[in-house]
């Protein structure tokens, strides 16, 4: 399924703020120029000093830090709805690149847009500054399981969080998700090698917690994977907690 | 670039590879196996009883090209009170 603006970032903004009909208004009145991204490419670098942030309206964008090493660190996938670079509108210089994951449609919007739209309106202030927020709590949470889980629990934490936040913005199928990772992008995301990834990986899907069809993820057993994955939504801070699949849901049959 | 597929061993558990990683060649995939090796040490052997890990690598024709273990050993001196 395709979004496009101002539908995708009304989905994201109202999953976790309230809008009134005005803010909506005002927010979809916000010029965007659309880019369209093929995978793999550099969307800032670390250095760079933008004039505009950017959302996803399609596809998958990550952030990367490189250590003097040459190691490169994943500390945060974005999916349809967010502005990976939001806090750009505040801190001139990007202290992090961001490069697409899949092929991209990004709509950039100028800073001086994003600063008047938030001089009209508390809500929608509230909105992109709770966008950043929860972005910070996304990183405590993956600071916490790159630094204290195993890898099984690891990975299955991440397949929880990445289906609840394209579930909160409607891009779910049931129990099933895009699933465009490389094995190289989710070591790097989650501090392991990529045999061990791939290892993982596929002790998940023996176990039967899910089932991965190319580019498709499909949950089997939701209530484990979460218990596996120690994963609780809460630091998403979605306003609809009816977006967490119940504990019984994606149960296959045996 | 090459096709290899990493089987592994940690007590009963046997993970067998169906789907593969793609290397340069040998030494690259050999490197993996040794990083893999240290990466199931620290998930496995760390905590619980276990004392060995083993990988197998496999190229595209189902041929074992390399075989790796590691044995975590722990003794405490004869002496000890």
């Amino acid at each position: 399924m395709e979004l496009t603006f101002p539908d995708i970032l009304f989905r994201r903004l109202e999953s976790i703020a309230n809008l009134s009909a005005a803010d909506r208004r005002t927010v979809a009145c916000l010029p965007l120029d659309v880019r369209d991204f093929p995978r793999e490419q550099d969307i800032l670098r670390e250095g760079d000093v933008p004039s505009t942030s950017f959302m996803v309206l399609d596809g998958f964008v990550y952030m990367y830090k490189l250590t003097g090493q040459g190691s490169r660190q994943i500390p945060a996938l974005y999916i349809p709805g967010d502005m990976p670079d939001l806090h750009s509108t505040q801190l001139k210089v990007m202290d992090a690149g961001f490069r697409s994951l899949t092929p991209c449609k990004l709509g950039f919007v100028q800073h001086k847009d994003i600063h008047k739209v938030c001089e009209t309106s508390y809500a929608i202030t509230s909105g992109f500054w709770r966008m950043t927020l929860i972005d910070a709590a996304i990183f405590r949470e993956w600071l916490t399981n790159v630094g204290q889980r195993a890898a099984y629990s690891r990975l299955a934490h991440l397949i929880c969080e990445i289906f609840i936040r394209m579930r909160s913005v409607g891009l779910t199928d049931g129990m099933s998700c895009p699933w465009p990772f490389t094995q190289e992008q989710l070591a790097d995301s989650i501090g392991v090698s990529k045999v061990h990834i791939n290892r993982t990986l596929q002790e998940l899907r023996g176990h039967g917690l899910l089932q991965l069809d190319g580019n498709e993820l499909r949950i089997l057993d939701w209530g484990r994977l979460c218990q596996e994955g120690d994963f609780d939504p809460l630091y998403l801070h979605l306003r609809d907690e009816a977006i967490v699949p119940r504990c019984e849901e994606g149960i296959v049959p045996k | 670039m090459s096709r290899y597929f990493f089987d592994s061993q940690s007590g009963g558990d046997h993970v067998k590879d169906d789907i593969g990683i793609e290397f340069s060649g040998l030494s690259e995939a050999k490197r993996a196996a040794q990083t893999a090796l240290v990466d199931m040490a620290r998930d496995q052997l760390a905590a619980g009883p276990l004392r060995e890990l083993a990988i197998w690598v496999r190229d595209e024709k189902g041929k074992v090209v390399l075989s790796g273990s590691l044995i975590l050993h722990l003794e405490e001196p004869r002496n000890a009170n």
